[in-house]
């Protein structure tokens, strides 16, 4: 499974990016990662946010996941979005900075 | 909590007898009552509820209401109840910051605005810490003030800087008044509105005078081993930060740098560097306290004249004529408002620009 996470906004504004593979995880964070992206049904997330009005200072995610053949990517404000989706974003956003530290 | 799926205003005491407590009874039983009206009507993001009844829950002037809940490291708001108003400090320094940095921005807008609050009518300002884990970001909900405990490898907790607990109480005010969209230039004006008045509370609680303050936004709650002094400069825009890990400061400070970008809400935390430098260069020019003539300028602004599609001309359009009615048209602060938006390369004072935002309205 493959994530492209980008995260941007957020009262600081400082962008984070990275390619997150579970096949080059240790095997418990790629369980762990296979666990809050089941949760999350990615798959089922629509394309931009909806409805509401951003909010102030509100982190900005643009994910693309690929897994299985399939690939989807969408928009979304971390405050709108479902605790599933955000214990994911969580997660995906430590990645990120661990790989952004240690390359 | 309510089980009752088909009736959505589920209340243990029914709302009506709330709204007759807050119209006669006395001041305790007004406050439980407001307080009944606000965490149901927050419980369910129903912001219509409340405005329904602000009238009645009018708060006097100069009665501060602060609220602080600890979530806990949670995602639930907003969280235990752990300081209320008048209550003695805690051994936790997030509450006490959010605490003490909220009270401090409430009396700054009394003070100096005579403003009662984020409404104009009292709003209890709620606060919640040690929201999630190693949470990077401090936010305002519509509702709320939200603080991150950071993660300690880039950021500290977001209490710690006061101009971050004022530029986050701004952001409610802007909903109240201006209700600016929070997207491309008018998302900019946003955070440029938040970050002025963030650093003049900082300012004024310090009683420092323009040209003694920093201008800093975030000031020390990068962590230690960050290459920067904070997340922003007014000052001088784009020089706050330069780290290998983070990267550098993005903030243009002139109208030929302006960022254009899908990212942020189409950049609104970059390009509020062109106006921040500009009220900068404004405060420093009339000198004294910045809250006094450039504050006033700014805030009448904000209240009178700004709507929700404002524009950077338009802005600056609005400011200088606001210094016109304030210091008398031609006055030597007009000239200077002039002078501080031609700095960041935007010209005001011509009949099109002030038509073209008075046709707004």
């Amino acid at each position: 499974m493959r994530i492209s996470f980008e995260r941007s906004g957020g009262f600081a504004n400082i962008p984070l990016r990275a390619e997150i593979d579970s096949a080059n995880m240790p095997p418990d964070r790629a369980q762990e990662l296979e666990r809050l992206v089941a949760k999350a049904h990615l798959f089922d997330q629509p394309v931009q946010p909806q409805g509401s009005a951003p909010i102030p200072d509100d982190f900005q995610y643009e994910i693309t996941i690929e897994d299985a053949g399939r690939s989807h990517t969408f928009r979304i404000g971390d405050a709108t979005a479902p605790d599933d989706l955000k214990l994911l974003f969580d997660f995906l956003g430590e990645e990120a900075l661990r790989k952004l530290r240690h390359g | 909590m309510c089980k009752d799926q088909h009736n959505r205003i589920c209340y243990i005491i029914p709302p009506h007898v709330h709204e007759n407590i807050s119209r006669n009874g006395n001041d305790r039983q007004k406050e439980r009552a407001y307080q009944a009206l606000n965490v149901s009507a927050h419980m369910r993001g129903q912001r219509e509820i409340l405005n329904t009844f602000a009238v009645l829950a009018t708060t006097p002037t100069g009665v501060k209401r602060r609220t602080i809940y600890n979530a806990q490291n949670g995602l639930t708001l907003p969280g235990k109840l752990v300081r209320g108003e008048g209550a003695p400090k805690t051994s936790d320094t997030s509450v006490n910051e959010a605490y003490d940095g909220s009270g401090k921005t409430y009396d700054f807008y009394l003070k100096v605005f005579q403003r009662n609050s984020i409404d104009d009518r009292g709003l209890r300002l709620d606060s919640s810490v040690h929201y999630r884990r190693n949470f990077n970001n401090a936010f305002w909900n519509g509702q709320q003030m939200v603080y991150g405990d950071g993660d300690g490898q880039i950021f500290q907790r977001f209490t710690k800087s006061i101009d971050v607990i004022g530029h986050e109480l701004t952001h409610g005010v802007t909903q109240y008044e201006a209700g600016l969209v929070y997207q491309d230039q008018p998302g900019a004006l946003n955070e440029h509105f938040s970050d002025v008045f963030g650093s003049l509370v900082k300012q004024f609680a310090k009683k420092q005078k323009a040209k003694q303050a920093d201008w800093l936004i975030g000031e020390g709650i990068f962590a230690p081993n960050i290459q920067g002094v904070a997340l922003r400069s007014m000052k001088a825009p784009g020089t706050a930060y330069n780290d290998p890990v983070i990267g550098k400061d993005p903030q243009p400070a002139h109208m030929k740098n302006f960022v254009n970008t899908t990212n942020d809400f189409g950049g609104v935390h970059i390009n509020s560097g062109i106006p921040n430098k500009a009220f900068y260069e404004l405060a420093i020019a009339l000198g004294g306290n910045a809250w006094e003539k450039a504050g006033s300028i700014w805030y009448r602004t904000l209240i009178d004249k700004v709507q929700p599609q404002t524009q950077f001309a338009e802005c600056a359009a609005m400011t200088y004529e606001v210094a016109g009615t304030l210091f008398g048209v031609g006055s030597a602060e007009q000239k200077a408002v002039k002078a501080a938006w031609a700095v960041v390369g935007i010209t005001v004072g011509g009949g099109t620009l002030v038509a073209a935002a008075g046709a707004r309205r």
